[in-house]
């Protein structure tokens, strides 16, 4: 489980994160929403390891922890196949056996083989961030965090990549901490939706939620937690960039 | 047009370029005399001498001693201060304006300064090279450390990526595009600098034969050692960089920042 209770942490212009609590249990995919500019990726990057809060704990029992990124963030001069091995590199697995696992997933995520060996300049966008996408689930985490991964991607595209993430939940139990600020988004994979009021981010609501596919539901279902106050007042805010 | 039909093309056009500097040497050696040019023909016939007689054989390697020596010493220098420069801030910040000074500073006076105190001989060469070549190299390796990208940083952070790993991955791809060019400028720079600290410095090497050919007044002979230290240059440049080159052609679409 991932665990932060009572994080806090400032950035020279001020506070980003005012004490927040915040579990993601194992097999469950938590929602993180909230306004532009509101701390939702800092706070991923405090799950991540990556920043230290000034005050507050966290605590991540799991074993392995991956993360994708809002861009893709690929090397460059590497082809697909060896961008999506790059974890399984930084853990130590052998060549043959981290590019063979690497095709696997770039495959079931709808690579061909002719792509694998094209660098990231000859990918689409939506291809590029289902190498990322790859390289975070072949390195088999127990925790994916994912930074608004598919936002700059069209619907179609989006759904589609949304639906693997959902059944990597289901197929394989891992836990997924999922920001956005797309509360349609967030209600068709999440199981929890969490809402960030803005900056300094504070948890408002903390819904229980179940996946919804059918995008009438969605709609639905998105208009009635925006007909929360709390939830209405938060999303409605100004974005702050 | 193919790959193959590109590298035709380029090689047709670069064969092109290469007549047309030997038909302005023609040019010249009509237009001026063999006193001031000699003719390609001479050139030919004095460069043929050198290589069959064997003449040629001791004064490339010394000269080659000369810059390859310097060159190795002064870009490993460079390579690491870059290194450090580019990870440490104020190392970089105190010894930029250093390195840029003796960037400045003109040969001559590291020859003149470099026969002081090392005396004739092969000493004052290779020290000029070197100092020629270490601020070159310092400041493409300062840059390219300085152009890593902190996002690729950060993802590597998230993955634990070993330091080896970021080393290898990360950092040296990105390195080699600010080394190659300064590689391949520093080398020439060797190679200018040593023989013309050979030529004055009275050193053995292609200069002290250039020295001596100039002395004889043989004009065919200077130039062969002119074409003759050129083409070694090119090979040698070939030789070492070629595959690095070759490397930054494949990935030449990488644009600078991840994407």
């Amino acid at each position: 489980m991932l665990s932060l209770s009572g994080v806090r942490l400032s950035f020279a212009d001020g506070p980003v994160l005012d004490g927040i609590d915040l579990c993601v249990p194992k097999g469950r995919l938590v929602a993180l929403i909230g306004p532009s500019g509101c701390g939702k990726t800092t706070l991923l990057g405090v799950a991540a390891g990556a920043a230290r809060p000034e005050a507050g704990a966290v605590e991540n029992g799991f074993a392995r922890t991956a993360m994708v990124f809002q861009e893709p963030r690929l090397l460059p001069w590497a082809g697909a196949l060896d961008n999506a091995a790059f974890g399984l590199k930084a853990l130590g697995v052998g060549r043959a056996a981290r590019r063979a696992r690497a095709q696997d997933i770039l495959l079931r995520l709808g690579l061909v083989p002719r792509d694998l060996g094209k660098r990231p300049a000859a990918l689409s966008g939506g291809m590029r961030q289902r190498v990322a996408v790859a390289r975070a689930l072949a390195v088999e985490p127990d925790l994916l965090l994912m930074d608004e991964p598919f936002s700059a991607l069209d619907v179609g595209l989006r759904a589609e990549l949304q639906g693997q993430v959902r059944g990597e939940v289901e197929r394989a139990g891992i836990a997924v901490l999922f920001v956005t600020h797309d509360i349609t988004e967030a209600v068709r994979i999440a199981d929890r939706i969490v809402v960030l009021s803005p900056r300094p981010a504070r948890v408002v609501e903390d819904l229980a939620s179940t996946p919804v596919v059918e995008p009438s539901m969605v709609f639905a279902q998105a208009a009635r937690l925006l007909a929360l106050p709390r939830v209405a007042a938060a999303l409605a805010a100004p974005a702050r960039s | 047009m193919s790959g193959g039909g590109v590298h035709l093309a380029r090689v047709g056009w670069g064969a092109f370029g290469l007549l047309a500097l030997a038909l302005a040497w023609q040019a010249g050696n009509w237009a001026f005399g063999p006193f001031v040019l000699p003719s390609l023909a001479e050139t030919g016939a004095a460069l043929a001498g050198l290589v069959a007689g064997g003449a040629a054989l001791r004064p490339l390697t010394e000269t080659a001693a000369h810059s390859l020596g310097g060159f190795l010493a002064g870009a490993s220098a460079g390579l690491a201060l870059g290194l450090l420069g580019g990870v440490f801030v104020p190392v970089g910040a105190a010894v930029r304006p250093v390195l840029t000074a003796i960037l400045g500073t003109p040969p001559i006076a590291w020859v003149v300064l470099a026969l002081l105190w090392f005396g004739p001989g092969g000493g004052a060469p290779t020290f000029t090279v070197a100092v020629t070549a270490a601020p070159i190299v310092f400041l493409a390796a300062l840059q390219g450390v300085r152009a890593r990208d902190p996002r690729l940083s950060e993802m590597a952070t998230v993955y634990r990526a070993p330091a080896l790993l970021r080393l290898t991955d990360l950092l040296l791809p990105r390195l080699a595009q600010f080394l190659a060019p300064a590689f391949a400028t520093a080398l020439a720079f060797s190679f200018k600098v040593s023989v013309m600290a050979e030529v004055l410095s009275g050193a053995d090497g292609v200069g002290g034969a250039i020295a001596t050919a100039r002395a004889h007044l043989d004009l065919p002979q200077t130039m062969a050692w002119i074409v003759l230290v050129v083409a070694f240059l090119l090979a040698t440049d070939a030789a070492l960089f070629a595959p690095l080159r070759g490397w930054l052609a494949a990935n030449g679409t990488a644009p600078a920042a991840a994407v």
